[in-house]
């Protein structure tokens, strides 16, 4: 979609090219209320959550991330009763990982990033 | 969870996972992109980094991450006292797996001098060999703050290096190209996306 709208493919006008967490806070300073997601369908769950007058469309059903599908509820369950997967790297590489993170955040760019779900007090909702 | 489960064994698996995550004193945090009943029983959602640095932020001894092996693995890094647990190890990522530690260092090693601007998309092997980080959000940002003259090696996403090319209109950069994209088709245990496929959508 970036390479369309860059190549001059799909007309910029009304586009908005996002970062994830950009494309979760535009629906609710915009005055439109419809709106074309073109990234993973995920994202459509919580766009809708949190902004319930407005509509959201996939811009492809096919934008299906399969990775992001196998984290399932009894998964999830699982992990904490066993306490697995742990995911652990190596001090030497983390220290050298942590400064190519730091320095991009010392270059700016970055803001608050997530929130809190509204329905995590009442998760059967 | 199959499509199947009902509306009450949702529900049922919800509050045992709270309960069990109070006990271990567990927080729990979700990509954007995953299931609906996941993210529902998330104390956080976000995209990759922001759940990392949430998860750096919080006091919590354990974080499940409910994502992909290297969102962990970037999570484990910014909270190295903290136990990062992935539900799924079969959780990767095409485009992450497109370049690891080994063929970054060979490809610095054809450029010596080059900047590396890495997208959050990668191990945290490549992370080490990297300069920066960047997401899609900052990318030109982080590539305009490097000088005119240094070169610029650009990874794994050719379709954001390749944007971020246009965009800030610099000819040094050099971008990792390799076929595999995150989206759309993904799908675990099988190769990256085909050339084939990426020709038919006309990139």
């Amino acid at each position: 979609m970036v390479e369309a709208v860059s190549a001059g493919a799909v007309d910029p006008e009304g586009v908005q090219i996002l970062s994830t967490e950009g494309m979760i806070n535009r629906p609710r300073i915009s005055a439109a209320d419809d709106f074309i997601v073109a990234t993973e369908v995920g994202i459509l769950h919580r766009l809708r959550r949190e902004n319930p007058t407005k509509r959201f469309y996939p811009a492809s059903d096919l934008a299906v991330c399969a990775y992001m599908k196998v984290t399932t509820l009894p998964k999830v369950l699982r992990s904490l009763e066993l306490m697995q997967h742990q995911i652990t790297v190596e001090p030497a590489i983390a220290a050298k990982a942590r400064k190519a993170i730091e320095r991009m955040i010392a270059i700016g760019g970055q803001r608050p990033l997530s929130m809190k779900p509204e329905t995590t007090a009442d998760p059967g909702e | 969870m199959t499509t199947t489960a009902s509306r009450d064994d949702v529900t049922e698996l919800q509050q045992e996972i709270r309960r069990l995550a109070k006990d271990r004193n567990a927080v729990i945090i979700a990509h954007n992109y995953e299931r609906p009943e996941v993210q529902d029983v998330a104390d956080f959602v976000g995209d990759s980094l922001g759940l990392s640095r949430e998860a750096a932020r919080t006091d919590a001894e354990v974080i499940v991450f409910c994502g992909v092996h290297f969102m962990a693995e970037t999570a484990a890094v910014l909270s190295p006292q903290k136990k990062v647990l992935l539900p799924d190890l079969a959780a990767g990522c095409s485009l992450a797996a497109t370049i690891d530690g080994d063929q970054l260092r060979a490809w610095k090693s054809e450029h010596p001098g080059a900047v590396v601007v890495s997208y959050v998309n990668t191990t945290a092997d490549v992370k080490a060999e990297s300069d920066y980080c960047c997401t899609s959000g900052n990318a030109v940002e982080i590539v305009n703050s490097i000088p005119l003259d240094t070169e610029i090696l650009f990874l794994p996403d050719m379709f954001l290096g390749a944007h971020v090319r246009r965009v800030t209109g610099r000819q040094n950069m050099h971008v990792w190209m390799v076929s595999a994209t995150c989206m759309p088709g993904s799908i675990p245990n099988t190769s990256p996306l085909s050339e084939r496929f990426i020709r038919a959508r006309n990139f």
